[in-house]
């Protein structure tokens, strides 16, 4: 019996051996990185950012694990096609993980990338550590509405202001627990606000204030274009309530727009162009460039003066970090997001030398750009995985001009950005949670 | 035996009319429906109010897209609330509570756009079922004949009546009818379901009407048939920003499908999107798929199936169109800068779009027959005679009412029949002598009377501005 009995663990664990040889033995290697949906391999990470998922590109099914190595983690992916019956061993990717710091959430728009209209839309704020994605503020709270261009200076989640458009809107001021709804275009040189930037001092807005409008190519694959027929900048005086002008950034025979302050505050950075009859029909002419004015006392001061200007580029959205400056270039126009061709471009504003920011650059637009509030993250916003559908992207920066490969904003699952019918826009870095503010804001809303 | 009564003929009558009466309507709620197994629905799923009705509803509806189903549901619904309520009411009072109650729940249905409220309804009558059979228990009676089956019998035969001619349940069912149809573009059965006199009553159907003639290249032939005022009931552009936007929305999708311009279709399939309740809609979703594909985005088409396919039942439909694309035409290239900056852009002016059309290429016969359709229309006949002159070749037959057309603008050809030379003459003759009612009876259904009693737009400005 003790012999059978010998016999029989002797076969058993034959054919367990057997058996494990053939799971690890029947992965055939592959000396190649795997072919993943979205492209992880050798982006650089924050530490503690959500896990990334993926999917492999031809759909199969994959399984991975992890190791980490120093500042490193190897991601080791194997796929077993069930049609075929090939199993493949792939090089481990690596992630590299960066010590520097990124803000903890971020917040964002999401909207349909419809046309003129929405149902719902709302802005959102997401934990860049987990998934968790709660709504700031919905367009429920303002009665349906639109709501655009939320900032907070600095990042504080304390202080934000955005725009709540619509029957009874205005503009939304968020000081700590107090809310303000605010209609610019009632005070002032009556001009309603669009693209706010918030001076480092915090005492001061300046907005741009667009007439914008869509329009729809009759064929081809450009479905929607944007265009300003005029835009001005004004200043808004927290203290005071008050807003201004200065006739120089207030032109009719101009269209001035993206504000952004310089980290002193001394400077309002702006894009312009020349304002022209027949926008539409001749908007391949319309090209922004970028100028300043002085800001002394609460007061702009002097004349608009050029900065940089490049005749085969529309420049937008300045965003400045130290001495660089990163913006959107297109080939035209002001609304960069409908523009495959639009990318982004880092401006050293010491030397006025300005370079493309290969790295972060796909095929379709590349645009909206936010740093984070240590300077060394950037995230943006680009339609390269659909090209009609905005999604959010992260990369790293040196300080010395140099990116990361940028990732997408991990989800829990990566079908989630196919499935999501809705478009990421205007991202930006907070360094706190901001809170769920619909009830407040309903209350600004009620008749 | 008795006892079956009741619930049988109730089956059988809902049954019949949901097949009958309410088939279309019924269809185009899983037209307008979504149910979706993704991370958004669920949300927005769980933030409605009453979400597991409504949860519910998007479920069953999807099933409304076969038109065999949906009946068997909706009769399952009301039967199941009769049975509810047997449970509740009394024995001795027979089935004259459950049938009155189920008869007005039916009737609930029949005018709802979705099954949302008959399901929290159905709901609670469950949980009452339930609590009644653990705490009450009726007094077993055999009621009499005539509240076992006899009243309760009478109950739904009224209420299938009701239905039946409920003006509103024939409305939405004729432009639920309508809608369909022009969704598959069968144009036939979309001519079929809006003859002239029905187009009298429903104005704002005139313009699918006449789409439909445009599908079927017979517009230049019939379309005075129909009560034709204005460029209004031929392209819907002026409801823009109305109650009817959403039917607008719709047609203008279809409109531009028919002629090729897929941009501006899905243009307008957004922004249909955006007036449905959930934002979004298996319609839309399948004829964004239709688009794309065609347009050969197939990236986009890929998105739009692999959402489709988080629902329960389009994997023949996602398989098909995968399958179109594999064997499918080139990829949609991105045009280049030069190219795209000086395309044409959609105008809110219907006439001038259908000529940026043609100039970009997308010819069509709907659209020549439009633009000239829409020069009679405005009685431009100085550009109807232009744009005639261009195409005139290409016909073996003129439409009639472009041959009218053409009589009154005085020009010549051989491809003006007999018939209509001498309707002209008579017609010239009889508008000096003849009365407005006689000459409307007379020349009933053509393009002469147009000229004859419309007011031009621009005089009709003037007027106004005197």
């Amino acid at each position: 019996m003790p012999r059978r009995l010998a016999i029989f663990y002797s076969l058993l664990l034959s054919a367990l051996a057997t058996l494990a040889s053939c799971s690890e033995g029947g992965y055939t290697p592959s000396g190649d990185y795997p072919p993943i949906v979205p492209d992880y391999v050798g982006v650089t990470v924050p530490e503690g950012m959500a896990p990334l998922s993926f999917e492999m590109t031809d759909g199969s099914r994959f399984s991975f694990t992890t190791e980490r190595v120093g500042d490193t983690l190897f991601y080791h992916v194997r796929t077993h096609d069930r049609k075929t019956g090939s199993r493949t061993q792939y090089k481990p990717f690596p992630v590299y993980i960066s010590k520097d710091a990124i803000d903890p959430y971020i917040a964002y728009r999401l909207i349909e990338p419809s046309y003129e209209g929405w149902k719902e839309m709302g802005l959102y704020y997401r934990e860049l550590s987990s998934y968790k994605e709660k709504a700031l503020v919905t367009n429920a709270a303002i009665g349906g509405g639109c709501v655009n261009c939320h900032t907070f200076p600095g990042g504080d989640p304390t202080r934000m202001i955005f725009h709540a458009r619509g029957e009874g809107g205005g503009t939304i001021f968020r000081e700590g627990n107090s809310f303000k709804k605010i209609n610019l275009a009632t005070i002032g040189p009556h001009k309603q606000g669009t693209y706010p930037a918030w001076h480092p001092s915090g005492r001061y807005i300046a907005f741009s204030s667009n007439s914008t409008q869509q329009s729809f190519p009759i064929v081809g694959s450009q479905q929607v274009e944007v265009y300003d027929h005029f835009s001005d900048i004004i200043l808004m005086d927290l203290q005071t309530e008050s807003v201004t002008t200065h006739p120089s950034i207030c032109e009719e025979t101009r269209m001035e727009t993206f504000p952004t302050w310089s980290p002193e505050g001394d400077r309002l950075y702006f894009c312009v162009a020349d304002s022209l009859a027949g926008v539409v029909e001749n908007r391949s002419r319309v090209r922004y460039s970028l100028e300043y004015i002085p800001f002394e006392d609460g007061a702009f001061v002097g004349e608009p003066k050029t900065f940089y200007s490049c005749d085969t580029l529309s420049l937008s959205h300045p965003r400045i970090n130290g001495k660089w400056m990163l913006l959107t270039g297109s080939a035209y126009g002001t609304f960069p997001i409908w523009h495959p061709e639009a990318d982004l471009y880092l401006l050293d504003m010491e030397d006025g030398t300005m370079i493309k920011a290969d790295l972060l650059n796909s095929q379709e637009s590349d645009s909206y750009h936010s740093w984070s509030s240590n300077g060394k993250w950037v995230i943006f916003s680009s339609r390269r995985i659909d090209g009609r559908y905005t999604r959010l992207y992260l990369s790293h920066f040196d300080g010395q001009g140099h990116f990361t490969k940028p990732f997408l904003l991990p989800q829990k699952k990566y079908s989630h950005n196919v499935l999501r019918l809705k478009s990421y826009n205007v991202p930006e870095f907070i360094t706190g949670d901001p809170g769920e503010l619909d009830k407040e804001i309903s209350k600004l809303f009620v008749k | 035996m008795k006892r079956t009564v009741t619930p049988s003929l109730l089956a059988v009558a809902v049954f019949l009319v949901s097949l009958l009466a309410q088939k279309y309507t019924l269809i185009c709620q899983e037209y307008d429906g979504l149910f979706l197994l993704t991370p958004d629905y669920w949300q927005r799923a769980w933030g409605q109010s009453f979400p597991i009705s409504g949860i519910v509803s998007d479920f069953l509806v999807q099933f409304f897209r076969f038109s065999l189903y949906a009946p068997f549901i909706v009769t399952a619904l009301v039967v199941a609330e009769f049975f509810c309520l047997r449970r509740i009411f009394p024995r001795a009072w027979g089935d004259v509570p459950s049938a009155l109650g189920a008869c007005a729940y039916w009737v609930i249905l029949a005018l709802s756009s979705s099954p949302k409220t008959a399901i929290a309804i159905l709901l609670i009558s469950v949980a009452l079922t339930i609590l009644f059979a653990i705490f009450v228990k009726w007094k077993k009676v055999t009621p009499s004949p005539s509240v076992q089956y006899v009243i309760p019998s009478a109950i739904v035969c009224v209420t299938l009546i009701f239905i039946c001619v409920n003006p509103h349940v024939r409305r939405t069912e004729l432009y639920s009818k309508v809608k369909h149809f022009t969704l598959y573009t069968q144009w036939d059965k979309v001519i079929d379901a809006l003859s002239p006199r029905v187009a009298e009553k429903e104005s704002e159907l005139t313009p699918f009407a006449l789409l439909a003639l445009s599908g079927s290249d017979i517009l230049g032939e019939a379309m005075f048939r129909y009560p034709v005022h204005s460029e209004a009931d031929l392209d819907m552009n002026s409801v823009d920003g109305r109650d009817d936007y959403y039917l607008s929305l719709f047609f203008k999708a279809a409109l531009y499908d028919l002629l090729g311009c897929e941009n501006e279709s899905i243009h307008n399939l957004f922004q249909l999107s955006t007036q449905q309740e959930k934002g979004m809609s298996f319609m839309v979703l399948r004829k964004l798929v239709q688009e794309y594909c065609s347009l050969g985005n197939y990236t986009l088409m890929e998105k739009y199936c692999r959402i489709l396919e988080k629902s329960t039942l389009h994997g023949q439909y996602v398989r098909h169109y995968r399958q179109l694309a594999a064997s499918g035409g080139p990829h949609q290239e991105v045009d280049s800068v030069e190219v795209r900056s000086q395309i044409p852009v959609i105008s809110h002016d219907p006439l001038y779009n259908l000529l940026k059309l043609e100039s970009m290429g997308l010819h069509s016969k709907a659209g020549v027959e439009r633009v000239l359709a829409t020069f009679i229309l405005r009685q431009d006949l100085p550009s109807f005679s232009s744009v005639m002159g261009m195409v005139l070749d290409s016909y073996d037959k003129v439409p009639l009412h472009f041959q009218e057309a053409m009589m009154l603008a005085g020009m010549d050809s051989d491809k003006i029949t007999k018939e209509v030379r001498e309707m002209f003459e008579n017609f010239m003759m009889d508008a000096m002598m003849s009365s407005q009612e006689k000459m409307e009876q007379k020349y009933h259904g053509t393009a002469f009377l147009h000229f004859l009693f419309s007011e031009r737009a621009e005089d009709a400005e003037v007027s106004s501005e005197d």
